[in-house]
């Protein structure tokens, strides 16, 4: 199977901070992978990445084999149909001075689409997305935060991408509304066999949604697994915690959550060795010094972890002690 | 005061405010008590009168309200009836609120040390300033704040939003309030640190002599979190009881669906489709004859279309405003 993306040794600097350190990983075609992770985990500047928003400080992304730096030289165009993003704030990434037929007329022209056949397509995704066509001829004010939503994914998907990166599609939206839209977009991507990137801290979602995930912790990929395998046993430590706060607000098997200690260090100043130890429940004297490599458990899962599996998952949610006195480091 | 007696007691509570598309109505008519020593929980999706409900308990309306009638009672006051003087002289006393959004809830000019031993000497006028201080500094403590001598000196730049929301808290302890109102307080933290405050909320219960009003769109965490649950659903309240009851058997429709919509797939198949509510949430605009939630209920039935349900006992410990809760239960 192709990869649709693929990231060697990829780090992004901002002067001194270190925005995304050391991040390997590649998405198949076709696949649907989920990215998880905090403020500060390097979730946005992996987005800017792989759109071409930004560039890798070092290290290589590859888009379908093929180098962005390269692709952007010899035909951005071409790459940035191949790969959009789909912005968390849908209702500001529209234009309020456009209405929405000029939004798109715009994507046609500036990649000199055929008009019939890209109008076309477009009322085909207006039917797809639950809208009416009457939307087109409204302001982005005039519509509900729902159908902005909808409107930011048909520009997305407008161009007929092979990739969609998708930052948080349905946050701020209810939780009754939710599932529909992400129905949808799920019968599109088969449809299209897209490659979607999704990226959202509601774990529900991911985990209905996606095959795989990555879990980041401060700009470092700290587990990457099936889905269905991270659910049910996760290794790292973060995950582990991550996963045990979600599972106690489940409302068919409430458990305990693994409160944390701390706050999520500063990027700026990011600690020695592993870069959770300081928040780790189950540090050891090595996570102080060493920083663990990203290394691979079993076919399907790799983890950035002295001690993978030491944080007991089954009996954090279930244990009948209270949660751990919190104190700040 | 009897220990039966509620801490408040509202009744009728009707809002209307002007928007440009003509009168909205936000608050059909509440009736709910808020027994005293208690949590009570207040789930919500958007538009449902959720953050009205709090904000008129608090008398911070925007301005654009037209009408505001029925009755708060705190005790034998009638909050409605008070001039701006005298729900002044309740507001960081009796009562007291913390904000969604901590980043903007503190002044950026003044230290937390200042933040917190103003609301001391609001609530105790003529409290010498080394106890207040003193006060100042048990109550960062308490809220899990380390070094606090240090952090009394910080400005509010210089804390992360989880310490912002520590400060807030650490404030709304301070005054002692009879009714402490907490709006979507973590919904702007990150997952652990939601874990963090939520499990911080939970260990000051005790040292709460009054009553706590919490606000979230998230049914999980209010049930963890709250003894007795209100569910609210376009400016009414559509079902109201203990909070075991509600999770393991809803008895309203709307409840029912956001209980679906809200399960973890954990027995599910990965290939089902994800649930969700058809329709749009009702337009405070338009009027409404009979249910509020007919046009989206899997159970409607002719009735509903032209009567609105009262709220009203079903069994022991709770209620629900539903035509036909005994046929479908």
């Amino acid at each position: 199977m192709m990869n649709a993306v693929s990231l060697t040794d990829v780090s992004v600097f901002f002067g001194q901070v270190r925005g995304l350190d050391n991040v390997s990983f590649t998405i198949e075609a076709g696949e649907r992978v989920g990215l998880v992770g905090e403020s500060g985990s390097g979730k946005s500047t992996l987005c800017r990445l792989l759109v071409g928003l930004r560039a890798a400080t070092t290290g290589e992304v590859r888009i379908f084999e093929r180098s962005i730096t390269d692709q952007l030289k010899t035909d951005s165009s071409r790459f940035r149909r191949t790969v959009q993003l789909v912005m968390q704030d849908a209702v500001a990434s529209l234009s309020p001075r456009m209405r929405i037929r000029d939004l798109l007329a715009e994507v046609i022209k500036v990649h000199a689409l055929p008009a019939e056949e890209a109008w076309a397509w477009i009322e085909t995704l207006v039917d797809r997305l639950g809208l009416s066509v009457s939307i087109l001829d409204r302001y982005p004010h005039e519509i509900s935060g729902g159908q902005a939503r909808r409107i930011a994914i048909l520009r997305a998907l407008s161009l007929k991408p092979r990739i969609l990166v998708a930052d948080e599609p349905t946050a701020g939206l209810d939780v009754s509304v939710q599932g529909g839209l992400l129905n949808l977009l799920i019968d599109i991507q088969k449809e299209l066999s897209l490659t979607w990137l999704l990226i959202s801290h509601d774990l529900r979602v991911i985990r209905r949604v996606t095959s795989r995930v990555l879990v980041m912790y401060l700009g470092q990929v700290v587990e990457e697994s099936d889905t269905e395998g991270l659910f049910r046993m996760p290794a790292h430590p973060y995950s582990t915690a991550l996963l045990s706060v979600d599972a106690s607000n489940a409302l068919d098997r409430p458990g305990r959550p693994i409160v944390l200690q701390g706050e999520i260090p500063s990027p700026v100043n990011p600690p020695a060795g592993c870069r959770f130890h300081t928040r780790c429940p189950v540090a050891q004297a090595q996570c102080r010094t060493e920083m663990p490599r990203l290394r691979q458990l079993d076919a399907k899962r790799r983890v950035r972890c002295h001690y993978p599996y030491s944080l007991p998952f089954d009996q954090a949610v279930h244990s009948p002690q209270s949660s751990p006195r919190e104190t700040s480091p | 005061m009897s220990l039966d007696r509620p801490l408040v007691t509202i009744r009728d509570l009707d809002l209307r405010a002007a928007t440009s598309r003509g009168e909205a109505h936000i608050l059909k008519g509440i009736d709910l008590d808020i027994p005293n020593g208690c949590i009570l929980g207040v789930v919500g999706e958007s538009g449902s009168g959720k953050s009205s409900l709090a904000n008129a308990l608090i008398r911070l309306l925007p301005g654009n309200i037209t009408r505001i009638s029925g009755e708060i009672r705190l005790g034998d006051t009638n909050l409605l009836a008070l001039d701006e003087a005298g729900i002044q002289a309740l507001r960081g006393t009796r009562l007291a609120m913390i904000f969604q959004d901590p980043m903007t809830a503190l002044n950026p000019l003044f230290s937390v040390e200042r933040h917190l031993v103003d609301v001391v000497r609001r609530r105790w006028p003529g409290i010498a300033h080394a106890e207040a201080v003193r006060r100042a500094e048990a109550a960062i403590k308490a809220v899990g704040i380390a070094d606090a001598a240090l952090r009394l000196k910080s400005h509010p730049s210089n804390l992360s939003g989880g310490m912002r929301q520590r400060v807030l808290i650490a404030m709304a302890l301070l005054a002692e309030p009879d009714l402490l109102i907490a709006d979507e307080p973590t919904t702007a933290l990150d997952a652990t640190i939601e874990a963090q405050i939520i499990a911080l909320l939970k260990d000051l219960r005790s040292r709460l002599s009054g009553s706590i009003l919490f606000i979230s769109h998230h049914l999980g965490l209010v049930a963890q979190l709250c003894e007795r649950i209100c569910v609210m659903y376009g400016g009414t309240i559509v079902e109201i009881g203990d909070s075991r009851t509600i999770m393991a058997a809803p008895a309203h429709p709307y409840t029912r669906a956001l209980v679906a919509c809200m399960i973890d797939g954990a027995d599910a198949a990965g290939d089902q489709p994800l649930a969700f509510i058809p329709g749009e949430v009702p337009d405070p605009v338009k009027p409404v004859d009979g249910c509020i939630f007919a046009p989206r209920c899997a159970y409607v039935v002719g009735v509903c279309r032209e009567a609105r349900p009262d709220l009203r006992d079903f069994g022991a410990t709770r209620q629900a405003a539903c035509h036909r809760l005994e046929e479908i239960a």
